[in-house]
């Protein structure tokens, strides 16, 4: 347990002072802080809550954390095993008398704590500007909803961060780990998006239900647009989503819905998400517990 | 003298695009507590594969061993809290200075954290780096890193340490000063000390026993002066004229194994002293000698006698 804490810390803190994440990190929180400002356009035209501040106008969170919050995971994970490979310190590291699995174990939950203060700091720093510009303060209910929220945004990073893990054991090398985490990003965040545009072109009735099903089935191959819906559902309690369909087009309860009932009806989301970081970390212990060392 | 590493029947085989390469083959080797044992072979020939089996880092094909009276298949991390490992190849954190590596790895060695400092002052004592302990091993040179790497093993007491290649890279000054210590740590705080070399010179120097490896067969053990004794005499002979009759003649002498023709003159490899019988065929030959010596072969010497490849 005492070896496992301390491969956590030491990878905790060689992420926070790293030059590449004190980058993504004031980069993230900067962009926090001017959306949140911008959100100033629409209070008192529209007299918005802060729910809905935070996720229909351009002070959303959404979708700041998830474009920058891959790049952040994959960050701290491409070059995880890699590095240690390429350097030469993993020997010195496995002829310790520790498990092997206490290396990633640290290194993981090292990177889970560095995911979990930057989107911590920046979910605060957005909720501290609407609170200090625009005066509109969260009520328990949204609170509570920010911090399953973030717990979700911390599973979702997690999620790309355990898949560069994957390719940094995979391929021991730090360029071609970056890259394939870079691609996997791109696939999931774009190409995925662009064919479901592209394939549905092919079906000739423009706005028909079989278009429609076509692209809602082929986006819902991404964790991104997953972690979209259960986002929308979870901090607006006027929203509720369809967990596998693409468009707020759901009839809108009318009324706010409980915290319970906005779970009960995105969890299947959340869960594909987990189940991805799940699938990944078990792939990338069996990767590594197997691997033989070669000096 | 009681056993601190004994093997049985150790193999480790590679399967590499479908052909099998032994990289150890049915080793069976015993280490004697106290001892400096140089395990000697050629690049490749499985003696770091044997050392990563030995610490439980590699899983061996078939058969086993005890390290320290552990298990190296079920009882890997017991041998590494009690034994040191300084690998060929590997590299601390270069932007951490040596404190605060020595400081991460007692840790994960499990050195309770009251008594890390004074075990670290110590290692850096002995290998003389207490004035760098501040410093980024990214300043450091190749030998200061061999050194905190000694000094890594050191901070957890261990009763055997591992060094593969240990000199390789190092200058001459260094060799020098990383050898004595190496001394130092056998002598003064009996630990036994277990060197990986293709460095034959290095070994002749430290150890007081030997191993031969070649392609994963483990050819012979013994102590040093008993491989010079079995490997029998190097006779040189300095005679005027003769040309290749005289080699011929000598090597038809019961007893020679080898005659060679060298700036020196000519070289003899007997398995005992037989210069009388040469000299009394040489005279009989009519040549004129100038001189003869009997000298042991080197190190070196029985090395490729063993190798079978002939004395070069």
């Amino acid at each position: 347990m005492m070896s496992l804490k301390t491969v956590m810390m030491k990878e905790f803190s060689d992420n926070v002072v790293s030059k590449r994440f004190i980058i993504l990190f004031s980069f993230l929180t900067l962009i926090s802080i001017i959306s949140a400002f911008a959100s100033r356009y629409y209070t008192g035209t529209y007299g918005l809550t802060f729910s809905q501040l935070i996720t229909l106008t351009s002070a959303s969170i959404i979708p700041l954390i998830s474009k920058i919050g891959p790049l952040i995971g994959i960050m701290l994970g491409f070059d995880s095993i890699s590095k240690e490979i390429e350097k030469g310190s993993i020997i010195l590291l496995l002829s310790c008398p520790i498990y092997r699995d206490t290396i990633l174990n640290g290194k993981i939950l090292g990177g889970v704590l560095t995911i979990a203060l930057a989107i911590s700091t920046s979910i605060m720093v957005s909720t501290g500007v609407i609170m200090a510009v625009i005066g509109i303060m969260p009520t328990t209910d949204e609170a509570i909803r920010l911090i399953i929220y973030l717990i979700a945004s911390i599973i979702y990073i997690s999620m790309y961060m355990a898949i560069s893990v994957y390719t940094s054991i995979a391929t021991k090398n730090t360029s071609m780990s970056l890259l394939i985490s870079i691609i996997v990003w791109l696939t999931f965040t774009q190409l995925i998006y662009n064919a479901s545009n592209a394939i549905s072109a092919l079906i000739p009735e423009i706005l028909s239900e079989t278009r429609l099903k076509v692209i809602t089935a082929i986006r819902m191959l991404t964790p991104d647009q997953h972690y979209n819906n259960f986002s929308m559902n979870i901090l607006n309690a006027k929203m509720a989503l369809d967990p596998f369909g693409i468009f707020p087009r759901g009839t809108p309860p009318g009324r706010s819905l409980t915290i319970i009932e906005s779970l009960a009806i995105s969890w299947p989301n959340l869960a594909i998400i987990t189940s991805i970081l799940i699938a990944f970390i078990a792939s990338s212990y069996i990767k590594f517990l197997r691997e033989e060392v070669r000096c | 003298m009681s056993v601190i590493i004994e093997t049985e029947n150790l193999t480790k085989i590679y399967r590499v695009g479908g052909r099998e390469i032994r990289a150890v083959d049915n080793l069976n080797l015993k280490v004697y507590e106290g001892d400096v044992f140089g395990y000697l072979g050629p690049n490749g020939a499985g003696k770091t594969t044997t050392i990563l089996m030995l610490l439980g880092l590699i899983m061996p094909t078939s058969g086993g061993g005890r390290v320290c009276g552990y298990d190296i298949i079920r009882e890997s991390r017991k041998v590494r809290s009690v034994v040191g490992y300084v690998p060929e190849k590997y590299s601390f954190y270069e932007d951490m200075t040596a404190y605060d590596n020595l400081r991460y790895f007692a840790k994960l060695n499990g050195i309770p954290d009251g008594e890390i400092d004074d075990r670290i002052k110590r290692a850096l004592e002995i290998v003389e780096l207490q004035d760098r302990a501040g410093s980024l091993v990214a300043t450091f040179s190749r030998g200061m890193k061999q050194r905190l790497a000694l000094a890594n093993t050191l901070i957890k007491n261990p009763k055997l340490i591992f060094l593969d290649e240990p000199t390789a890279g190092l200058d001459p000054y260094a060799t020098a000063s990383f050898r004595e210590l190496m001394r130092k740590l056998n002598r003064e705080f009996k630990t036994t000390i277990f060197i990986s070399s293709h460095m034959l010179h290095e070994v002749r120097q430290l150890c007081n026993r030997i191993g031969f490896l070649n392609e994963g067969k483990l050819i012979a053990v013994d102590t040093i002066d008993e491989f010079l004794r079995k490997a029998g005499v190097r006779i040189v002979l300095e005679v005027v004229g003769g040309g290749d009759e005289v080699i011929k003649v000598i090597e038809g002498v019961n007893g020679v194994n080898r005659v060679l023709k060298r700036d020196e003159g000519i070289v003899i490899y007997a398995g005992s002293d037989v210069r009388l019988e040469i000299v009394d065929l040489v005279m009989k030959m009519g040549l004129k000698i100038l001189t003869v010596k009997v000298e042991p072969p080197t190190l070196e010497e029985v090395f490729f006698t063993i190798y079978g490849g002939g004395v070069r």
